[in-house]
């Protein structure tokens, strides 16, 4: 799935343009958290972003983008790249795409400075390679015309056959000199060397002529009326000699009678066919990547375009697989650069060698690999290769002495059914790729229209939500988690709700990851955690002692000011910190383990209390638990959902409780549905219920209706709400 | 302050970026660094009647690796054509660039600039033909990066073309 933090972690920055009605640009806004390289370029306070002032270049390319907006045949258009000195002076490279999806107007920015030294080095070595040629050609033009000049004066001023000779001969150049019929009259031994002609046969010295002007004929038609009438011609064709190929450069010169009439024709020829055969180097590098040697995008897009071409005219089918190395940007900094080329190379060559010999295979740069696939027959398993690509890419690798293991996750669309052209093929390939790291990469994934729909049903989401937080569509629920023991606050989780006014309820499971992805959930969280602070207050200035808790993501925490807003939030409030629970899921902490605890440690030195959530369902070692400054265990709801018929899932928690007890730490499970859930939980000495069985989460009203009810009543408790008597006869127990 | 848009455009390795370097930087380097794509750059000009920012397109050189966009000479108040003296080629693709230049943007102001100077023993152009040039309108300047010969004065030059057309 293409996300915004894909986008920022490929380094894209994108852009959402706001057109008025007679097409011209209202307003920039970028979308997202910008990737860092934009943030040497952009405001920091302001969000409206004057783009044309920070990228001049984009000012010409508007109206392409526009023109691609406008018409619902194009895709996408390019700008071409640009270079760009940021304000710190660092020089970088760009380059603009316009897309329009879900009638947005996007522009994608993406930063190609890390592999534009290499592009770079391909291209000026390519130029390096054609100065050199054209200099070389320069010479050679010149020498054959001054050859030319010379020759054509020692024949008209009528000198000896002896002089003659005697230039034709010393000439590097092959020459012959003939007759308007071709018949030979002098030829030289460069000239034999080519053709592999010899003196002892005339025979084939006459048909010279007649060969280069059929030869030249196909990419120089008028060879024969400029030759006919006299006039001086010259120009490359491709010559057989032989049986060989070979590239020759002609220039025929008559030497004309008193009356006009062509008397001789002096021919002098050079073989280019090395020349010609630096030129295809020239092409090899810019056709090639140089680190895998497998052909490059430029490559793959031509070759793309032929397939498709030939597929087209044969009515015949094939699939293109787009492979994409998981989290290769973590391995190459892990490894560095040349231990990362060095796998790409690696891999390079297994999967070249894993495919047949009529298929071809690209790298498209970085960690993106793409092939194309005959499919001879219909039923040819697509599955099966995919499998096998992926084994080849899962086989170690040794890199400095370590075993590097990879994956990769793989999309594949077929022609036609999956787009009958190459952007098509090329964007639903993608797409399906994306899907398959979506399902947890190590995977492959077919094209199928849905993920088109899915893509975009998640671009509305996104969209949506930058609207939400201004338009008030959030609200709070708060599901209170019951006390088993006698604890003299009561306490409650706040819970996001989102009502949109068209879409209707959007679940938090559908629009929270989303947020985390493009740091949104920044604006959220702090949003949630001032609302509950806020609703928190207002009980407790009713006289209800209650311990609000807050979720907080791993984005958040990820931000070294997050206590200090924290505290902020609690001191413009005026709720006491000890009012405040914040709760961190356990794979947040696993992230970045010491930072994460002194973060945690400061918040606890503020009298906020901390509630390990989602407890058990991390891979994570229990000895960092000892570590942590935590209050509250939040027992895993799947545990809680096998009890009481799971033996296993009975000693778990029953383990996890007193682990929890030994370390000092509260147990709160989460999730409990029934009776015999909490009976089991009771026995096993759980601190707090929060589930379905006692309450659903409610508005603030009903919260308020609740406690007030209780209040009203002598010595309240939540457990007195509780319309079972499980609890109140466990209690006296 | 006025901010005009003027895009240098020739073939590869013409010595394009070397002007623009010696005329923004004041810096000359013998070493051939290709361009890909464009880079802006930007100095002020001071002409008699004001002060005029110049906003310089150093476009890639044209060959068969090169794609050059419409959208590139979008907004072009102005440009030069630059052209190598000690490559005879370099001068037909001045003179293709600017027949297709003038289909495109109509009659913009333009100076072709023969580069390299300084190397009179390689020079290769045929006098002839620039001669022909000139008759027919062309304004043509000898620049030399490496000396900066004529630089500061090319783009005075196209500065006050652009303000009097």
């Amino acid at each position: 799935m293409i996300t915004e933090s894909i986008f920022r972690e490929l380094g894209i920055l994108l852009i959402r343009v706001d057109l008025t009605t007679d097409n011209a640009v209202s307003e920039y806004h970028h979308i997202g958290e910008p990737p860092s390289w934009a943030e040497d370029f952009l405001p920091s306070e302001s969000k409206t972003i004057p783009l044309t002032d920070i990228f001049p270049f984009i000012e010409s390319f508007i109206p392409d983008a526009i023109a691609c907006w406008n018409d619902n045949a194009a895709e996408k258009c390019q700008s071409g790249v640009w270079t760009e000195v940021a304000a710190s002076s660092v020089q970088y490279q760009l380059e603009a795409q316009a897309l329009k999806t879900d009638n947005q107007y996007i522009i994608a920015i993406t930063n190609l400075t890390p592999t534009y030294q290499l592009r770079q080095h391909v291209y000026q070595k390519a130029r390096e390679i054609a100065l050199a040629n054209e200099k070389l050609k320069l010479q050679l033009n010149q020498r054959q015309r001054q050859l030319q000049t010379l020759i054509e004066k020692t024949i008209s001023e009528r000198q000896s056959e002896e002089e003659l000779n005697d230039v034709v001969k010393g000439s590097a150049s092959a020459v012959m000199i003939c007759k308007p019929d071709g018949g030979v009259e002098i030829i030289n031994q460069a000239l034999m060397d080519i053709y592999s002609v010899s003196h002892e046969n005339p025979l084939q010295h006459r048909s010279l002529l007649a060969q280069w002007l059929k030869e030249a004929e196909s990419i120089h038609p008028e060879i024969h009326r400029v030759v006919d009438s006299g006039g001086y011609w010259e120009g490359e064709f491709e010559s057989e000699s032989n049986g060989e190929s070979k590239w020759i450069r002609l220039a025929i010169g008559p030497v004309l009678d008193n009356d006009g009439g062509i008397e001789h024709l002096v021919c002098i020829a050079n073989d280019m066919s090395e020349l010609r055969k630096s030129n295809r180097e020239i092409e090899k590098l810019t056709d090639y990547d140089l680190t895998t040697q497998l052909p490059n995008r430029r490559h793959f897009w031509k070759q793309l375009t032929k397939h498709l071409d030939n597929c087209i005219r044969h009515k015949s089918s094939f699939a293109l697989i787009y492979i994409d190395i998981d989290q290769f940007k973590r391995i190459n900094e892990g490894l560095g650069h040349h231990g990362g080329d060095f796998l790409l190379a690696t891999l390079a060559s297994r999967l070249s060698r894993s495919v047949k010999r009529d298929d071809f295979i690209a790298h498209l740069g970085g960690d993106e690999f793409a092939l194309i696939i005959n499919m001879a027959r219909e039923d040819i398993d697509l599955g099966k290769i995919a499998y096998r690509l992926m084994e080849k890419i899962n086989k170690p690798t040794l890199i400095e002495e370590q075993n590097v293991s990879v994956s990769a996750s793989v999309g594949i669309a077929i022609h036609p059914r999956d787009g009958r052209d190459a952007t098509s093929l090329m964007k639903n390939a993608d797409l399906a790729m994306y899907h398959a790291k979506e399902m947890g990469r190590n995977q492959f994934q077919l094209y199928a229209p849905h993920l088109g729909q899915h893509f975009m049903g998640r671009l509305k989401v996104e969209n949506l939500l930058r609207q939400a937080i201004n338009q008030g569509q959030f609200r709070l629920e708060y599901q209170p988690q019951i006390c088993t023991g006698k604890n003299p606050y009561l306490r409650m989780e706040a819970l996001i709700r989102w009502d949109h006014p068209e879409e209707g309820v959007i679940p938090p499971g559908q629009f929270i990851p989303i947020a985390e992805e493009n740091g949104l959930i920044i604006d959220i969280g702090r949003w949630v955690l001032e609302t509950a602070c806020r609703q928190a207050k207002e009980y407790a200035d009713t006289g209800l002692d209650l311990v609000m808790s807050v979720n907080v993501s791993a984005f958040q925490l990820k931000d070294i000011h997050f206590p200090a807003t924290v505290i902020e939030v609690l001191s413009e409030i005026g709720l006491p910190a000890k009012y405040l629970e914040l709760e961190i899921t356990e794979t947040t902490v696993m992230q970045d383990l010491d930072k994460v605890i002194n973060i945690l440690r400061e918040l606890k030195k503020h009298g906020i209390s901390i509630a390990l959530d989602d407890f058990g369902s991390g891979f994570s070692s229990l000895n960092y638990l000892k570590n942590l400054p935590v209050d509250n265990l939040k027992l895993d709801r799947s545990f809680i959902h096998e009890l009481p018929y799971s033996d296993e899932g009975k000693t778990i928690t029953a383990s996890l409780i007193k682990l929890a007890h030994d370390l000092n730490m509260k147990v709160i499970a989460e999730g409990v549905e029934n009776n015999q859930q909490l009976d089991l939980l009771l026995e096993q000495g759980c601190d707090y219920i929060q589930g379905y069985f006692f309450y659903y989460p409610l508005d603030p009203q009903k919260i308020r209706d609740i406690l007030t009810m209780l209040k009203a009543q002598p010595n309240y408790s939540w457990i007195e709400s509780v319309s079972t008597t499980t609890l109140a006869n466990k209690r006296q127990n | 302050m006025i901010a005009k848009k003027i895009c240098l455009i020739g073939s590869f390795a013409v010595g394009k970026t070397s002007l623009v370097r010696r005329f923004v930087e004041s810096i000359f380097s013998e070493k051939y660094q290709t361009t890909i794509g464009v880079k802006i750059d930007k100095k002020i000009v001071q002409i008699p009647s004001q002060d005029v920012q110049l906003m310089i397109w150093d476009m890639e050189g044209r060959d068969e690796f090169s794609q050059h966009r419409t959208s590139y000479f979008r907004g072009a108040a102005g440009y030069f054509l630059v052209i190598d003296s000690t490559r005879p080629e370099t001068l037909e693709v001045a003179l293709e660039t600017q027949e297709e230049l003038q289909g495109q943007l109509g009659e913009l102001p333009f100076i072709a600039l023969i580069t390299k100077r300084d190397l009179t023993e390689q020079r290769r152009l045929d006098p002839h033909r620039l001669a022909t040039m000139e008759e027919s309108g062309w304004e043509i300047l000898e620049t030399s990066a490496k000396t900066g010969i004529n630089v500061e004065r090319a783009f005075q030059r196209l500065a006050e073309k652009i303000l009097d057309s």
